[in-house]
């Protein structure tokens, strides 16, 4: 299993749990991971790990693209989504700095 | 509902992957079996969730329409299921602010367009035909002009209908975007006749 592996899995969790976000969807990079874990583990399922990371030799991309739950404030919801992720890397201490990319695409 | 108003005889563009017609007949399923395809595609969601509207509240009056005239109920629902499935899909991203600049948020066009159909669609009588967001909406602070054109039940006060429509879109608007809006501009378009839903006709 890679690391990019779980580190999407549980930023997927951490941001479905977030207050005014009703889903998660898979981002637009996430094939990235999921290419990743297949070299690792072929039996490893990606459908939990919704939230992209990709890296490169300075940084690490971390994508989030989320559906937001109309009685929330999208730009609110966009920020705490971004908050719990930042949190969430500088907690177990990534090497590379972070760019982090949170998209609404649905308001329900 | 009836084989006069089938959405499959739309052109055959797809939505994410799938098309309206395909969408539509995923909602005559019960959406079962559960295509997860659909279920995770943000733009599929937004149009079945615009038809589900416009089947519950709204299809059964222009059912009723298009048997006296047929030919002009036929084309504007045409033209109605059509800009769900263009409006559906996530067009520009739209900027959110945050004062990190290694964070970067975003809220879909297609998401936006979806908050103004709900939103319109949830007017009394009223039924959004298009909507536009007209301006450069990837540049924080640019003016945006916010068109739609709506279908409204004969009978019903114009004036106020327009009037609690644009309120309606802005209040939304201005709770999830940070859009600078310029203008909400209702036009309507067509006029309906009311008509009673029954079981049948919303089956």
């Amino acid at each position: 299993m890679s690391i990019d592996l779980d580190l999407s899995r549980e930023l997927t969790r951490l941001v479905q749990e977030t207050e005014g976000v009703t889903d998660v969807y898979a981002a637009g990079s996430l094939g990235t991971v999921i290419s990743l874990s297949a070299v690792n583990a072929v039996s490893d399922s990606a459908d939990d790990a919704k939230v992209a990371v990709a890296r490169s030799t300075e940084r690490v991309d971390i994508h989030a693209n989320i559906c937001v739950n109309s009685s929330h404030s999208v730009p609110v919801t966009l920020r705490a989504v971004s908050d719990v992720i930042a949190t969430y890397l500088n907690t177990v201490g990534s090497a590379e700095p972070a760019f982090i990319s949170v998209k609404a695409s649905r308001i329900e | 509902m009836t084989d006069s108003l089938d959405p499959g005889a739309l052109d055959s563009e797809d939505l994410d992957g799938h098309s309206i017609d395909e969408l539509s007949d995923y909602l005559d399923s019960g959406r079962s079996p559960r295509n997860p395809d659909i279920e995770n595609s943000p733009g599929c969601q937004i149009a079945l969730a615009a038809l589900t509207r416009l089947r519950a509240t709204t299809w059964a009056m222009l059912e009723a329409e298009a048997e006296s005239d047929p030919e002009r109920d036929n084309v504007w629902i045409t033209r109605v299921l059509d800009n769900i499935k263009r409006e559906a899909r996530a067009g520009r991203d739209i900027p959110i602010s945050h004062p990190d600049p290694t964070v970067e948020l975003t809220v879909t066009e297609g998401s936006v367009r979806g908050l103004i159909r709900a939103a319109g669609d949830g007017t009394g009588g009223a039924i959004i035909g298009k909507c536009v967001l007209d301006g450069d909406v990837t540049v924080p602070g640019e003016p945006i002009e916010v068109n739609v054109t709506a279908s409204v039940a004969w009978g019903e006060n114009l004036q106020a209908i327009a009037a609690l429509m644009r309120a309606r879109i802005l209040d939304d608007l201005r709770l999830h975007t940070e859009l600078n809006i310029l203008s909400v501009n209702v036009m309507i378009q067509d006029i309906h006749t009311r008509h009673s839903a029954t079981t049948k006709d919303v089956q």
